[in-house]
């Protein structure tokens, strides 16, 4: 590749999402521009809280050359938890607690299968997927659990809540999330050795490093976030709902991707991944307020996510032919 | 040299095999229900159209590719079809949406062999794509109205379940492309290195392009054989079904790594799969709690390559420790 | 008891039995040397050291004290670290991550970068590596990511390394660096234990060998006290007559034409000319691009300009089909990873290049594929069990071969070969060269591209050097062997002198400092 071209691609790395959400933002102000209210962006950033946060955990299980499909269904299973805790009577912030102790338990399996029965992270999270959407389906049954008025004080701190009487929570949250990620990530010899787990596992373990440690923390933390954004989301919709996740791993992913993670792992972008997050977010708001449908919403998606994969294509190509 | 040696060499082993017919004695011992023909019938007829599907995806697995995106090509295919037909005709119908499967897989391979895009990324976004696509063709289910095209998969040749026949003349195709044409051994060579392949004058991206039309054809042979059945279509049909098939081709030995597999372990694979299924429905086992078993089943058939060559090893360790125990007792002075 | 003894260590892999009760002896502070053919078992006994596999039975005592390494961490307590063959890098991190990713300095939590970055600054320069430490190892040239690889050995300060093949990716300049770099360590009083299939450097660094074959101990000797012949004889176990082949008939008219080719990045202004029946070597440092020439030849690079003639007629293959067509052949160096197709049978890997040959209607004749393999097997004494055998179950020379005859059976007449005996054992490498001279003689023109001088001087008619993409040397045996009496007396003698010459020029070439182009008048 000649040198220009290599200076475009590490340019692109850094603030590539950034400019594609800067374009999606003009295109959208230009249709519509109800959308770029201060209001309404607010909301935006609200609802981005959940895709993001889940992204930021998944941007680690990237990282270390695995991914989680199952973020969605403990998303269903951490909401069907909550609600029925919270209406037969339990401290919210317990039963907050005890989801996401569950939730943590599912990356444990997670990073068990993956490490102890040596089962290719996409299978074993897809069976998880499955397993855990059967769980939140046995816990809850079929119908969706209210959190009434009378239970949900607590819980509408972190949906309406703002803090300092200033800052929505969700907000707050999701930044004191990604700080924390990006700390982990270019700080702690965790992040380190994620990155090189993700460079080149075989190397990682003959240098002595405890692979399955490591990679075990990565699920637990990926499932954690995951909570996370299960407890934001079902304060939004004050619902436990068994179906709550589904397609949300693909959000995540797509958050993840047009962030500038590396898909073969080792190489992250914790920072892209937020705005990836946002930006997903706003595809789908900015859809959903010119009134189109579920169906198109999706197709959107699955193009925005062809079109930052093919970007990612496009120069694994010129990077081959030129060397 | 062993010139007698004309069956091979394992292209996989044939554990599902044994599994199935120890399955099947256990099941007709325990439960008067699974001693009659129409349950065995039933099985053959329902495991036809996953296997078919199975058929292609081994294609995809064994190049070390696979395609998420097979349950939505399903619910397009058939969806379009239910539309067509009235307008069309049966026939006519039939024949453009198998095009359109061959069109569908194209994309895929365009998007992995072209623009360099990973097979699960991709298909993964595709999967969104197709079935986005399905919806907005036709937002409720469409019913199908033509008594023929509804009654041929029921239908049988003497006891054979039809839908078993065709997918048993897929398997005889599917196995004579992957073992004896340029294609298929391109297909096995790609899945073992890509790099060689090249070397050898292979064109990866030619050969995957075609792999992925060869799981769309069969996907949607597979489609319209089960709107056939359902006697419907709906853009929501077969959520999952890329799992099962995948857990099919697995089950069956084909390793996710590609470099070498079995249509026919698939198949079987297939089968077993669906007598599971048939097995926890008789059992009474709500859905929710057969997904947790359909997860724990596909866990095992995932670790057991880990734990046989675990066991493999444990066993050559104890046999070389036990020789060398005995070569150790017989040397003088050790 | 030696300062470090191993005894009766046996090892079993699922169907190989690698190691079988090996016991050897290591003095402290000395430069001791394994050898031994592919296969003998010298990186296995070394990995159970170094903790990356645990021995079935047997015990290693370190200092008096049995020692019980489990893991990698085990061996570092005792003092053990390891260079290993295979680079064990992870690119995407920084030179300095990677030396220390193990024991990544800390406080409080947070990784102490400037600590780190300067600890690895220091290490590289003491090795007089041009190289910062914050830079990414997947912007390095192999050897200098070899360089790494012992940096990072030797950043645990252990008593003990262990190097396994260090020098197989290194330039001139890296192993005198490396041959600094052990007679210092021997100076501190640590122990180095040496694995090589460069008999030069046995001889050059180690004080002691011990030899191993087919998983045994065969025994161990003082590098004074010990012949290169005696040594190969007892690493193969039989009389090694005549090593190499020297090609000594006479090439016919040219086939291949070179003109002019060029590659923004890689080579420039090309030009060479290949005859029938010559064996033509091409020579140079990591790095030179020599292998991105020769693939261009074979379609799997695609050159900027010039253009390229075969038997007068203009081709420039887009592809290696395209070249294939042209009866052009190809082998890989990297057997494992794009030569052979390992769970395929020998059958399927040696019709891989003529699949449109031996098929009508696009149906494979199983007869045609037979034939084939009949054929080859018995030009090239190849053993296996049968038909379909998977390749991966034989030994890495009959792996070569295999690889050798699918490239042949394309009616070649032009076969391009990178590092035709890498990791093969005496005894097939000699098998092979022997091969190779037959196909000259009978009219293919092949081109060696090969790290090992000695193979390129033995083997071919003229060498090629490459150096930074360009051509500077092209150098006729018969040149080099003008002044030799070939009835005289001290023949030996001479031919080992001009061997020197050839090789100090071709050295020469290689880094630039001169140019010598005296090849077969055209």
């Amino acid at each position: 590749m000649s040198k220009a071209a290599k200076k475009f691609w590490l340019l692109w790395d850094k603030i590539g999402g950034l400019l594609i959400l800067v374009v999606v933002v003009i295109i959208y102000a230009v249709l519509y521009p109800k959308i770029i209210a201060p209001e309404q962006l607010t909301t935006t950033l609200m609802r981005s809280a959940i895709t993001g946060i889940a992204a930021a955990g998944m941007t680690f299980a990237i990282c270390s050359g695995g991914f989680d499909l199952s973020i969605g269904s403990i998303v269903s299973l951490v909401s069907c938890i909550i609600a029925s805790l919270i209406t037969k009577g339990m401290n919210t912030w317990l039963a907050l607690l005890v989801a996401l102790v569950v939730a943590a338990g599912c990356g444990l399996i997670n990073g068990l299968l993956i490490t102890i029965l040596k089962i290719p992270a996409f299978v074993a999270t897809l069976a998880t997927q499955l397993s855990f959407a059967g769980a939140a389906y046995v816990y809850s049954g079929s119908k969706a659990v209210q959190i009434t008025s009378k239970y949900n004080k607590d819980l509408k701190i972190l949906s309406t809540g703002k803090i300092f009487g200033v800052f929505p929570t969700p907000i707050i949250a999701l930044l004191l999330v990604f700080v924390l990620a990006y700390i982990l990530y270019k700080y702690t010899s965790f992040g380190t050795k994620v990155r090189a787990i993700g460079s080149n596992e075989l190397a990682a373990r003959t240098t002595g490093i405890k692979v399955n440690k490591i990679v075990v923390l990565v699920y637990v933390a990926t499932a954690v976030s995951a909570g996370l954004a299960g407890i934001l989301n079902t304060a939004r919709l004050s619902t436990g709902d068994n179906t709550l996740g589904n397609g949300f791993e693909l959000d995540a992913i797509t958050a993840v991707i047009l962030g500038g993670t590396s898909l073969s792992g080792g190489k992250g972008n914790i920072w892209g991944t937020l705005i990836g997050a946002v930006l997903v977010t706003f595809v789908k708001m900015g859809l959903n307020m010119l009134g189109v449908g579920e169906a198109f919403q999706k197709l959107a998606v699955s193009a925005v996510l062809i079109f930052a994969l093919s970007i990612n294509g496009i120069k694994l190509i010129m990077q081959k032919e030129g060397k | 040299m062993n010139n007698k040696n004309r069956f091979h060499i394992d292209y996989s082993d044939h554990g599902i095999v044994y599994a199935l017919i120890i399955f099947l004695l256990i099941l007709a011992m325990t439960n008067e229900n699974f001693r009659a023909m129409p349950f065995y019938q039933n099985i053959f007829r329902q495991s036809s159209f996953n296997a078919i599907c199975g058929i292609g995806m081994t294609f995809a697995i064994i190049s070390g590719n696979f395609d998420l995106s097979v349950a939505a090509q399903v619910a397009l295919v058939s969806v379009t079809l239910t539309k067509l037909m009235p307008v069309v005709g049966v026939l006519p119908a039939i024949l453009i949406v198998l095009g359109l499967g061959v069109v569908l897989g194209a994309f895929n391979g365009i998007l992995i062999a072209k623009i360099r895009i990973p097979a699960f990324i991709a298909t993964l976004a595709t999967q969104l794509g197709y079935r986005a696509l399905a919806q907005l063709i036709e937002n409720t289910p469409i019913v199908v109205k033509d008594v023929g095209f509804k009654h041929f998969s029921l239908a049988k040749v003497g006891i054979v379940p039809v839908p078993f026949i065709i997918m048993t003349g897929i398997a005889i195709i599917g196995t004579i492309i992957l073992r004896k044409t340029r294609l298929g051994r391109s297909i096995i060579a790609i899945g073992n290195s890509h790099e060689a392949a090249k070397i050898s004058g292979i064109s990866i991206s030619w050969t995957l392009i075609r792999i992925y039309m060869i799981v769309g054809l069969f996907t949607a042979c597979s489609a319209i054989m089960l709107t056939s059945y359902l006697g419907s279509s709906n853009f929501g049909m077969q959520i999952g079904l890329e799992f099962t098939v995948i857990s099919a081709v697995v089950l069956g030995g084909t390793a996710l790594a590609g470099g070498k597999g079995s249509i026919f372990n698939t198949i079987v694979a297939a089968i077993f799969l669906v007598t599971l299924k048939s097995a926890m429905d008789t059992w009474g086992l709500d859905s929710s709690w057969q997904r947790v078993l359909s997860g724990v089943i596909l866990v095992v058939a995932f670790s057991i390559t880990t734990i046989r060559t675990t066991f493999n090893i444990g066993i050559i360790k104890y046999r070389s420790r036990k020789n060398l125990r005995k070569r150790l007792r017989n040397q003088p002075g050790s | 008891m030696e300062y470090i003894e191993l005894k009766n260590i046996t090892k079993t892999f699922v169907n190989v039995q690698a190691l079988s009760d090996v016991s050897m002896s290591v003095r402290e502070g000395e430069v001791h040397a394994v050898v031994g053919e592919n296969g003998a078992g010298k990186s296995t006994i070394m990995k159970i050291l170094g903790g990356m596999y645990f021995a079935d039975s047997g015990e290693i005592w370190i200092d008096g004290i049995k020692r019980d390494i489990k893991n990698v961490q085990d061996a570092l307590e005792c003092g053990i670290s390891v260079v290993y063959q295979e680079l064990n890098l992870m690119p995407d991190l920084t030179i300095a991550e990677n030396i220390y990713l193990h024991n990544l300095p800390q406080k409080g939590g947070i990784v102490d970068k400037k600590t780190m970055n300067l600890n690895a600054q220091t290490l590289l320069d003491s090795m007089d590596l041009k190289l910062k430490s914050t830079e990414l190892t997947s912007m390095l040239s192999v050897s200098e990511q070899q360089m790494v690889e012992i940096a990072k050995a030797l950043s645990h300060d252990s008593d003990i390394i262990i190097m396994d093949e260090p020098t197989a990716s290194l330039n001139n300049n890296e192993v005198d660096t490396l041959y600094r770099l052990i007679k210092n360590l021997k100076k501190r009083g640590k122990t180095v234990i040496y694995i090589s299939h460069r008999l030069q450097e046995i001889f050059d660094l180690s004080d002691q060998v011990t030899i191993l074959r087919d998983g045994t101990y065969i025994g161990s000797y003082k590098t004074n006290e010990i012949t290169t012949d005696k040594l190969v004889e007892l690493m193969v176990g039989r009389e090694i007559s005549r090593f190499y082949k020297t090609a000594d008939h006479v090439p016919g008219e040219i086939v291949l034409e070179v003109k002019n080719i060029s590659k923004e990045g890689l080579y420039s202004d090309v030009s060479f000319s290949l005859r029938k029946g010559e064996i033509l070597g091409f020579a140079g440092l990591m790095g030179c691009n020599r292998e991105e020439i020769v693939k261009t030849i074979y379609g799997l690079v695609q050159a900027d300009s010039g253009e390229i003639l075969l038997n007068g007629v203009r081709t420039m293959p887009r592809n290696p089909a395209e070249a294939i067509r042209s009866h052009i052949g190809f082998v890989t160096e990297d057997r494992k990873g794009s030569g052979v197709f390992a769970l395929m049978s020998v059958r399927e890997n040696i019709s891989m290049n003529i699949l449109k040959l031996i098929s009508e209607f696009g149906l494979i004749k199983a007869d045609k594929e037979q034939d084939l393999l009949k054929n080859y097997t018995n030009k090239m004494n190849m053993r296996y069990s049968g038909y379909y055998q998977r390749i991966n179950n034989l030994s890495g020379g009959n792996q070569q071969k295999f690889l050798l005859a699918r490239a042949l059976a394309a009616d070649c007449k032009v076969l391009i070969m990178l590092e035709p005996t890498r990791g093969i054992d005496v005894g097939a490498k000699v098998e092979i060269y022997s091969l190779l001279g037959d196909l000259a003689k009978q009219g293919v023109a092949i081109i060696m591209v090969s790290s090992e001088l000695p193979e390129i001087i033995g083997n071919c008619h003229r060498t090629l050097v490459v150096f930074q993409g360009k051509i500077t040397g092209d150098i006729s045996k018969k040149d080099m062997d003008a002044d030799i009496d070939v009835h005289g007396a001290n023949r030996r003698e001479q031919l080992r002198v001009s061997s020197q010459k050839y090789e100090n020029i071709i050295m020469q070439c290689a880094t630039g400092n001169i140019t010598y182009f005296r090849g077969e008048d055209k």
